[in-house]
């Protein structure tokens, strides 16, 4: 079976690497970028990526703007926003007012079987015969 | 080809520092298809933000001019300070980039991959049997 590759857009290393080192021990090849701006980059460059996984609260572009983009550019990619809707709520406050507030909840496992069920529904609707 | 090294029982580890992501990526997989264990951070406060953390790493491998405060001669001189013991190559497309003090290793840019590769087993081989 051909190795699926995750592409990771996250800012911050220390929860980017051992998330990115996580999925390679379970078998996916991982890109990793640091915001959108590499991401689209990457994504440009490499017709191989399967799956995108962005943090919804990037700091310098919401992973809501990368994910429109791969839409309407990369739209057989699978995306997965991780963030908690509270957090955007309160950065969407943050720039009015009140000072920063970020946090982010990365659940490996859950990610790797969100990821998982993704391909194989995607698997299944590109081949529908093999049923 | 590149030959797979394991100098000691746990994969080295290497701290990438490269703003240019296509390039940090290609070097990436080719250090971890010889077996390198590989941190790819963007920038030199990234880099340093890593290495205060406490997480094992053997080499940094940085590209000088990186965005931010703190470029890739700036973390060297940092690590020389904080860690004299892990070894530091720079990299830079400006063919006089250092000055004279700088005593680590240095790869001109453009580097082919695989020569990348080789240069920074070759100085970590060094440095084991020179601690040896």
């Amino acid at each position: 079976m051909e190795t699926a590759t995750v592409l990771i857009v996250e800012a911050d290393l220390l929860v980017r690497h051992p998330l990115a080192d996580y999925l390679r021990e379970c078998g996916y090849r991982v890109v990793e970028t640091a915001n959108g701006t590499e991401a689209r980059e990457a994504l440009v460059e490499d017709r191989a990526i399967d799956v995108v996984l962005a943090n919804v609260n990037a700091p310098e572009e919401s992973g809501f703007l990368l994910a429109a983009w791969i839409r309407r550019h990369r739209p057989e990619i699978e995306c997965i926003l991780v963030g908690t809707v509270a957090t955007a709520c309160a950065k969407a406050a943050d720039i009015c007012e009140d000072g920063p507030a970020r946090s982010s909840s990365y659940d490996h496992r859950l990610l790797h079987e969100r990821i998982r069920r993704l391909l194989a529904a995607r698997n299944r609707a590109q081949h529908p015969d093999e049923e | 080809m590149i030959p797979q090294v394991r100098m000691q029982s746990w994969p080295l580890r290497i701290l990438l520092v490269e703003d240019e992501v296509l390039t940090r990526i290609a070097l990436a997989e080719e250090l971890r298809d010889a077996g390198v264990d590989v941190i790819e951070a963007v920038n030199g406060e990234e880099a340093w933000s890593y290495l205060r953390a406490g997480e094992r790493v053997d080499l940094v491998f940085s590209d000088i001019n990186v965005p931010g405060s703190m470029n890739g001669i700036e973390l060297a001189r940092r690590i020389r300070q904080h860690y004299p013991g892990l070894d530091v190559i720079l990299t830079s497309g400006n063919p006089k980039p250092l000055s004279e003090t700088w005593l680590g290793q240095f790869l001109p840019k453009p580097y082919a991959f695989a020569e990348a590769v080789s240069f920074i087993l070759d100085t970590l081989a060094r440095h084991r049997r020179a601690a040896m």
